[in-house]
């Protein structure tokens, strides 16, 4: 839900509800203050009737009033204070129940004491609540819809600066060089945070630029003392002296020493990919490169005794860098003969914009959260240097391919996507 | 050619016994040849087997071709094309 949504609706309710109190209580100061008038109106007529009888000791005649009925009643003894009720009567005319607002009160004429009621309709001021409250509720009606709109809009403007800072950071991937750039607002609170996030990306960016370095030059460092290593032990393995015992654990450093320069290679690899070293692009024909790839693999995949079929879409092609794209095209394939059991299938599909690789499966589905990074190993993993898939992403994410990771039927999936179209 | 015979071998056993020639009477590591002759996709293969059965395909291709038993295994280390 995005935030003004709901700070609307926040606002919206809170004002919903600040309006219906207010209504109601309104509605009923109104109701309060008109039957108030209406009681002094009868007050009035209490008045007049009083005084009256005083003048000329008899009642005055009744004269029918549509709005004001008044009738007397003889009746044995004072009943005491004046009353107000009110009271739901049949209009005469119209035969409908109406409110009407009573007075009852005891007046003496002649020794003869009466019982006065005088009423008078409430319909009138009934009406006037009705059109009161109607005339308030459209009002209220009107300030929430004009309120939303004009929230909607002012919000809309007022948060469009961190908008389009989130935009910026959205795009911003750590070792590309292309630093976010955020537009300047003259908003304080958005300024600070652009000012923040411009210092914490160029930190990052620093940060993971001497990472980058470290790595490289380590790897780079590490080379001749393991080349020297490898001829050390070269020469070593020549001394017909060395017992069985010796040639095992000699043999064991030898390969160790080995899986390190691998692992090393696999590590420079990747920083030359990410140094962006492999940027010139020509049309390559991909079921073309697969078959030379399949020629080379070929021993392999027969002596594992693998059935490789392929269905592939001989005039597909792409642009991309011819090494990078060797690279991805060999772990591709390295990696499903690496995992594929004996006797096992591997299935290549080559379409305009996709290249599918599977293979059986030994194991279960792997977790493709972590299948791309570097040295994650599923458990069932051989023994390898745990850069083969990083290498992948990297040199399909360089050349603006995806990868994607699915299982089914029992059997890994490995989709390179070259058209994201 | 051996012994005026023609050898037909696999691609990996050519370069088997070009790697053996070129490292004549030295011992070679089974990890030193893997890595000859597959690269940079050594770890492809998993293990040593594929190399035991070329090796043992290119020491009976020779033997066949009535050339000695060049091929030596040495214990726990690898092999040694003794000339």
């Amino acid at each position: 839900m995005k935030l003004f949504t709901r700070y609307n609706r926040i606002n919206l309710f809170a004002t919903v509800i600040i309006f219906l109190l207010s209504g109601l209580a309104f509605y009923f100061l109104l109701k309060y203050v008109l039957i108030d008038q209406v009681d002094e109106d009868l007050k009035i007529e209490q008045h007049e009737i009083q005084t009256y009888a005083g003048k000329y000791h008899q009642l005055p005649e009744i004269i029918p009033v549509r709005d004001q009925r008044t009738g007397y009643m003889p009746v044995g003894k004072d009943g005491g204070e004046r009353q107000f009720t009110s009271i739901w009567l049949k209009d005469t005319i119209e035969k409908q129940p109406e409110l009407f607002r009573q007075l009852i009160f005891y007046i003496t004429v002649n020794n003869q004491c009466y019982r006065v009621t005088v009423r008078k309709s409430l319909e009138g001021t009934d009406d006037m609540i009705r059109s009161i409250v109607t005339i308030t509720l459209a009002t209220i009606l009107l300030i929430l819809v004009v309120s939303f709109f004009i929230n909607r809009l002012v919000l809309k403007k007022l948060w469009q600066p961190f908008y389009d800072s989130l935009a910026a950071m959205q795009q911003f991937e750590l070792g590309k060089n292309k630093r976010p750039q955020f537009a300047s607002t003259n908003i304080e609170e958005f300024s600070i945070m652009n000012e923040t996030l411009s210092q914490a990306t160029a930190k990052a960016h620093e940060d993971y630029r001497y990472l980058k370095e470290f790595t490289e030059n380590a790897s780079h460092e590490l080379q001749t003392p393991l080349a020297i290593i490898r001829s050390k032990l070269d020469v070593l393995i020549q001394d017909e002296n060395l017992s069985e015992s010796q040639s095992r654990v000699v043999q064991g450093a030898y390969e160790a020493i080995q899986k390190l320069s691998r692992l090393n290679q696999g590590l420079l690899l990747l920083a030359k990919i990410e140094n962006g070293q492999y940027t010139e692009t020509a049309t390559i024909n991909v079921s073309e490169k697969i078959n030379v790839k399949l020629e080379q693999f070929g021993e392999l995949t027969a002596s594992k005794g693998l059935r490789v079929t392929t269905a592939m879409d001989e005039k597909a092609v792409i642009e991309a860098n011819p090494e990078l794209f060797d690279i991805l095209v060999n772990n591709l394939l390295s990696n499903a003969i690496k995992y594929t059991p004996e006797s096992g299938n591997i299935n290549i599909i080559v379409e305009e914009g996709l290249l599918e690789i599977s293979n059986s499966a030994a194991s279960a589905a792997l977790d493709e959260s972590r299948l791309f990074r570097r040295f994650a190993k599923s458990g069932s993993a051989k023994e390898g240097i745990g850069l083969g898939l990083a290498i992948i992403r990297q040199a399909a994410e360089v050349s603006g391919f995806e990868t994607r990771y699915v299982f089914e039927e029992e059997q890994h999936h490995f989709l390179l996507i070259t058209d994201k179209n | 050619m051996a012994n005026d015979k023609l050898l037909d071998l696999t691609r990996m056993e050519y370069d088997l016994l070009l790697y053996f020639t070129g490292n004549k009477n030295r011992v070679i590591s089974k990890g030193a040849m893997a890595e000859h002759i597959l690269g940079d996709n050594m770890d492809t293969a998993g293990n040593y087997d594929f190399l035991y059965t070329h090796i043992k395909n290119l020491r009976k291709k020779l033997l066949q071709a009535g050339c000695p038993d060049y091929i030596k295994s040495v214990y726990g280390l690898g092999y040694k094309f003794t000339v």
